[in-house]
């Protein structure tokens, strides 16, 4: 039981710590900030074992690191939508904002023009290094082909359509 | 270490399912759930039925690890089916890896994005037009909504990533 309060306690500093971090964060540095912030959990999860005189095996400390990995990455997944808006809900919020009356058809030039989701994509993808420019067009990094492969193998898998973005 | 197992174990057949629910014809949202249950139904089959003690620790942390690597597969297939950046990824390596200027933006444009967003949330019944006005009808799509909005005011203290750009 020892291990597994260690791991959720560790995740939760890393998640609690990251979260607290972010406002003043650049956006190129939030998913990198999970690991460091989940370094430093560790860290204070060794000292506190240390402190305490808690004596555990290597399985459990192979627990601990693989339990707040997870519950670190799953954090990370969901700060992602927290960080970049979702255009679905971009819109509903938008409809939503307008009050009982519902939003106008015509508006939606207007919040097209105020969320320009492509450009914020693209920005994010070049800062990543996922995609280059070399001026005249845009070239997908070379290491990325295995995960799409991946991932269209398992929507293949699934019998699913190529319609989606 | 058995509670990495099992969770494992437990992650493998809610994806196993997840396929299974999608190539019988249901719904994403069906097939989700039925990913999870799956999951569930093994996790917690396998921390009753096996040999050895399993102790309330082993459990916790079994149960533990199935929700996040179940909450990761769920993002990770999402993001392959309506993430505006994998498609982006796919579209260019189908086209050899890479595209010009002009071609990527005549392909990837707000409008057609937005369009296609509205036509989903119109086709799924979470938004309606009448008399030429759009509404939200879907309670779960509101809650989502302001919780997100909620989120992102709490952790980074604007509604909107848009809003730093000042528009």
């Amino acid at each position: 039981m020892t291990a597994v309060f260690l791991g959720t306690g560790t995740a939760l500093f890393a998640g609690l710590l990251h979260a607290g971090l972010a406002r003043w964060l650049p956006a190129r540095l939030y998913i990198r900030a999970t690991f460091y912030c989940l370094l430093a959990g560790l860290a204070a999860c060794a000292l506190l074992a240390v402190m305490n005189g808690w004596v555990l095996d290597a399985g459990q400390w192979l627990l601990i690191v693989i339990l707040a990995a997870s519950l670190v990455l799953a954090y990370a997944l969901l700060f992602v939508g927290i960080a970049w808006d979702s255009p679905t809900l971009a819109l509903v919020n938008a409809i939503l904002d307008q009050g009982p009356g519902g939003m106008p058809a015509a508006a939606l030039d207007d919040f097209i023009r105020k969320h320009p989701f492509v450009q914020s994509r693209l920005s994010a993808m070049l800062l990543a290094g996922v995609l280059a420019d070399d001026g005249k067009c845009f070239v997908v990094r070379g290491d990325m082909g295995l995960a799409m492969r991946v991932a269209e193998t398992y929507r293949r898998l699934c019998g699913q359509s190529d319609r989606a973005g | 270490m058995a509670a990495l197992w099992i969770a494992a174990f437990a992650l493998l057949s809610a994806i196993l399912a997840h396929v299974t629910a999608l190539r019988l014809g249901m719904g994403a949202l069906a097939a989700y759930g039925a990913s999870l249950l799956a999951g569930g139904v093994v996790l917690t089959a396998s921390l009753l039925l096996l040999p050895q003690r399993i102790d309330g620790g082993s459990a916790l942390s079994a149960g533990l690890l199935f929700c996040a690597w179940w909450f990761t597969f769920l993002n990770l297939v999402q993001s392959f089916e309506s993430s505006l950046r994998v498609n982006v990824l796919r579209q260019l390596l189908r086209d050899g890896g890479s595209v010009d200027h002009a071609a990527f933006f005549a392909r990837y444009n707000d409008r057609s994005l937005i369009e296609l967003r509205l036509a989903r949330l119109m086709r799924g019944g979470t938004v309606v037009m009448r008399d030429g006005r759009l509404f939200v009808v879907s309670t779960p799509a509101r809650l989502m909504a302001h919780l997100f909005r909620g989120l992102k005011l709490l952790v980074l203290g604007r509604p909107s990533e848009f809003d730093r750009l000042g528009k």
